[in-house]
């Protein structure tokens, strides 16, 4: 089987590769966190976040195929084996497919950072977050801090403009509600990830060390 | 006498904190005109545009649609009125070029032929018709704008108000958006037009409103008003007030 986090890094001049392996890394924990414990309807706006990350980084559709194998495994493991000794089939159907799902986003993170990230520099923060001390680590804990504070207004404000822009398109937000996680998911996403950047430049052009060096 | 297209009669608001965003707006456009506002940052231009599509509920005060009361029905209203929002991107709503400006005919319920063609003719008169399947996060500050457009247009907008339309938009950029407004005049729209920068714009306009702190300062032509236009916090073009016909970034 293939290690799905085989390194197979491609450069580009994208924001998700643009964007601080500092910054880039937690968010992936983050995201992997939340594709393994959130509620059911969280799973689709990661599935977006996914299909948006891969979109702009331009990664081929085709290379996601390689991430199919431990999947498979996983839903034989998860989904078919209980079959045969369970009454509810379809529930556990349901919960093996559900499982496999929530692996196949970890593994298609996985493969959008290593894409993305050069392997020295992934390699590098990773070992500097995991050794982080004392005051570093507080100046960390503040970046990702200042990162929400900044972002977390202009998400909000997107939000309710481009709601009112639906409104006023003829969306009726009584009789179709959903259509707001479709309009939000990528433009939101999109300005976490530009904030993102942007928070990492202005902290490194006022004397803050990234890990670059 | 013509009545006019949009009016608004003693338009008031008031925030929760008392301050007056809006005090006593009277204003009224004329079918087929081309009416500049003009006002310092925070003079309340914004709230005034909210307040004519009905995202925000004035204190006092009524709009007039055609002569009835918009809030009367405000779908109907939206229909007629297209509002482009300071903010580009925050209006657009899909993925993909044709996919945005599907958005309104889609949601009116029109069959997907029909919505398609309706796209499609919104799209070329805005000139993107070689870029419907382009993603809209690689578009231009100039094509978003014009998508923005697009996508009023799709639901028959007869008026069309703009706020700060030419913010960030190179000079290429703002002579394509000034003549498909000049265009869309022409087929007998109403275009009200939030700006500061007059040297972009002024040659077209009908009217000129100056706004200062939720009020008007004045109204009336150009060359009316040209005294006022400091005081309302604008930059007044460095040109004689009878040369304001050559004030555009259209070529001659
Ligand atoms: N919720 C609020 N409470 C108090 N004042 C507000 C509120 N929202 C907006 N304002 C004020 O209303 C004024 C009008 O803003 P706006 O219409 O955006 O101005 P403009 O578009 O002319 O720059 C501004 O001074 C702004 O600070
Ligand atoms: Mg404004």
């Amino acid at each position: 089987m293939a290690s799905p986090l085989i390194f197979h890094y491609k450069p580009g001049q994208d924001p998700v590769r643009r964007m601080p392996t500092l910054i880039k890394l937690p968010l992936a924990v983050a995201f992997a966190v939340w594709a393994s414990l959130c509620p059911e309807w969280g799973l689709f706006p990661a599935f977006l976040a996914i299909l948006y990350a891969a979109k702009i980084a331009r990664i081929s559709w085709i290379s996601f195929l390689r991430l199919l194998p431990p999947l498979l495994f996983l839903f034989l493991v998860t989904g078919i084996l209980p079959l045969l000794q369970a009454h509810n089939f379809l529930d556990v159907l349901a919960d093996g497919l559900l499982r496999t799902f929530r692996f196949g986003l970890l593994l298609a993170a996985g493969h959008i950072l290593t894409t993305t990230t050069n392997p020295a520099t992934l390699a590098a923060t990773l070992e500097k977050l995991l050794t982080w001390t004392g005051p570093q680590a507080s100046r960390t804990l503040a970046t990702m801090a200042s990162l929400a504070l900044t972002a977390v207004p202009g998400i909000l404000d997107r939000a309710s403009a481009l709601r009112e822009a639906a409104l006023l398109r003829g969306w009726n937000s009584a009789k179709k509600p959903w259509i707001l996680a479709k309009i939000w998911t990528l433009p939101l996403l999109r300005v976490l990830l530009e904030r993102g950047v942007w928070t990492a430049w202005s902290l490194e052009l006022r004397g803050w060390r990234s890990l670059k060096k | 006498m013509t009545t006019p297209v949009l009016e608004t009669v003693g338009l008031v608001h008031t925030f929760d904190d008392g301050r007056r965003g809006l005090d006593h707006v009277s204003i009224s456009f004329l079918p087929g005109t081309f009416n500049i506002l003009a006002g310092a940052n925070g003079s309340g231009k914004t709230l005034f545009l909210r307040h004519l599509v009905g995202l925000t509920v004035p204190t006092e005060g009524t709009i007039l649609l055609n002569g009835a009361p918009a809030n009367k029905n405000w779908n109907l209203a939206r229909q007629q009125m297209g509002f482009l929002f300071q903010d580009a991107d925050a209006q657009i709503l899909e993925a993909t070029v044709l996919e945005d400006a599907l958005f309104g005919p889609r949601h009116q319920g029109i069959p997907h032929e029909k919505a398609e063609k309706i796209a499609k003719e919104s799209l070329a008169l805005c000139g993107l018709d070689h870029r419907e399947e382009d993603l809209t996060s690689l578009l231009s500050g100039g094509e978003k704008r014009r998508l923005n457009l697009a996508g009023v247009l799709t639901l028959g907008a007869s008026i069309l108000l703009l706020d700060e339309p030419f913010n960030g938009l190179d000079q290429p950029g703002v002579e394509a958006f000034l003549r498909i407004l000049i265009d869309l005049q022409r087929q007998g729209r109403t275009i009200v037009l939030v700006t500061h920068d007059l040297e972009k714009c002024l040659a077209h306009s009908s009217s000129l409103t100056l706004w200062h702190e939720g009020r008007i300062l004045a109204t009336g032509s150009p060359d009316q008003v040209w005294d006022e236009i400091p005081r309302a916090g604008v930059h007044r073009p460095c040109v004689g007030r009878e040369n304001w016909k050559e004030l555009t970034w259209l070529p001659r």
